[in-house]
């Protein structure tokens, strides 16, 4: 009966939009005009993402830009962050916005760093508040070993409502040819974690392509008796004008994070058949830097998920 | 020189030709997708820029290939989540007025669907295209088509239910 009331109502809706399209336009022979979108290619910025659902996964993503350096984003922000920053290392830069703790493995994350939004965002999506509350340090060893130097961790802070943390720490590692070092994203549930890694790059970033080409997507099963969320975002590795992360489902939900320290993580515990539609970062006036989709990923994420 | 200006010309007037052929479905189908506001200009954008790089000349389907490049400028028209939101609402309100029948739950969960899934569910009730058909209009697979639809009527199912 309700498929028959959502046929029904689809046809309606196919009927309505047919009525009310408008004539065809008259095509010019100029250039196509401008709709006031600004296209990723030319905002100068980007941003990694992993998405890790399961336990203990690494992830060495091996690519590293090497294209000429970009711009810095103006977007109607003023003198950024990263511009005054310049080149410094990431984590340099993540260890000089973070503090001590009274255990020397552990610091935490400094939130002022993070630019505050001007525009209001509340209609945007669900916020995921990441706090910085009660620092733990990692209760796992994420890379295996017993002597690895990894310390210390910095704590990025806990997602409210969730029981996920983000760590962020730097391996440096022989022993699986790490020649450079690497800046990791842990993520702490009471059962595991993960763990995604890649090339530690400047404060400032580099290559918009890398937007699309550094994607890694993840998928691990999930242990019997294991509790974790369905799915777990994080964002390494975000420019630092980065005032909201935006994650929007296929299913129209939409989640929205102020990073801290150039990372967030956003905690989906109820994600159905809903696939990631696409992410994006905004500053502080709420312009773009950039934007990516995910349904072709994710529908090849599936379909291996599928086969296996 | 003056005989390449000629050619083109040429090419351009069939690919118009074309272009009037299968103008109104093309405009339908981007109503559906982005709302009847917007659907001029990204027609528009896209099959301009179409002509002006490959031309619609010579393709096997120039339909299919319109849908197409109107259905990559929808996505890109997608990226802004500010942008995003004031569409879905003016795209919501357009079906609403035009048929009350149509629930405002369902125009609204339509509204929020991705413009992938929108033209699955179009091309499935107004040009009742089969998904293997859905799938060569817009090159993608099958079996995407089939998920698209079956999530959409799921994602509906749920607000009806409610």
């Amino acid at each position: 009966m309700i498929d028959h009331k959502i046929d029904e109502q689809l046809k309606r809706l196919s009927r309505a939009i047919a009525d009310t399209s408008p004539e065809p336009p008259t095509l010019t022979t100029e250039s196509p005009r401008r709709t006031g979108f600004r296209p990723v290619r030319a905002v100068g910025w980007g941003f990694s993402i992993a998405l890790v659902i399961g336990l203990a996964t690494v992830l060495v993503a091996t690519q590293w830009p090497t294209g000429p350096k970009e711009p810095t984003a103006s977007a109607g922000a003023g003198e950024t962050t990263a511009a005054r920053v310049g080149d410094q290392s990431r984590w340099d830069w993540i260890m000089e916005h973070s503090a001590p703790t009274a255990n020397q493995d552990l610091r935490v994350a400094d939130p002022s760093a993070t630019p505050v939004p001007n525009f209001d965002y509340a209609d945007l999506g669900v916020e995921q508040h990441l706090i910085g509350a009660d620092p733990v340090a990692l209760a796992f060893n994420p890379m295996g070993g017993d002597d690895t130097p990894l310390l210390p961790f910095v704590y990025v802070g806990k997602v409210a409502d969730t029981e996920a943390s983000a760590y962020l720490f730097r391996a440096n590692d022989d022993r699986i040819s790490i020649t450079r070092s690497l800046l990791c994203f842990a993520v702490a549930v009471p059962d595991g974690g993960s763990v995604g890694c890649e090339h530690e790059r400047p404060a400032e970033s580099i290559d918009p392509d890398y937007i699309i080409s550094g994607t890694s997507l993840q998928h691990a099963g999930t242990p019997p008796g294991v509790s974790i969320p369905d799915l777990i975002v994080n964002f390494a590795q975000l420019p630092l004008d980065t005032a909201l992360v935006v994650l929007s489902l296929d299913d129209g939900r939409t989640f929205v994070q102020r990073p801290v320290i150039g990372s967030a993580l956003i905690v989906i515990d109820d994600l159905g058949n809903a696939g990631i539609d696409y992410a994006e970062l905004l500053d502080t006036s709420g312009q773009v830097i950039a934007h990516e989709d995910f349904q072709a990923a994710w529908e090849h994420l599936e379909e291996d998920s599928i086969q296996d | 020189m003056v005989g390449m200006s000629i050619n083109k010309d040429v090419a351009l007037e069939s690919d118009r030709q074309l272009y009037e052929r299968h103008g109104r479905a093309v405009i339908r189908f981007a109503s559906s997708l982005v709302g009847p506001s917007d659907a001029s200009d990204v027609v528009h954008d896209a099959i301009t820029a179409m002509i002006a790089s490959r031309g619609l000349v010579g393709a096997e389907d120039p339909k299919a290939l319109m849908y197409r490049a109107v259905l990559a400028r929808a996505r890109t028209m997608q990226r802004s989540a500010i942008r995003r939101r004031r569409r879905e609402h003016r795209y919501a309100e357009s079906i609403m007025t035009a048929d009350p029948e149509v629930m405002p739950e369902v125009a609204e969960a339509v509204a929020r669907l991705s413009p992938q899934q929108r033209a699955c569910v179009f091309l499935t009730y107004w040009e009742d295209m089969t998904p293997l058909q859905i799938a060569d209009h817009l090159s993608i697979a099958e079996g995407t088509v089939k998920h698209h639809l079956a999530r959409a009527r799921k994602h509906l199912r749920e607000v009806l239910d409610d």
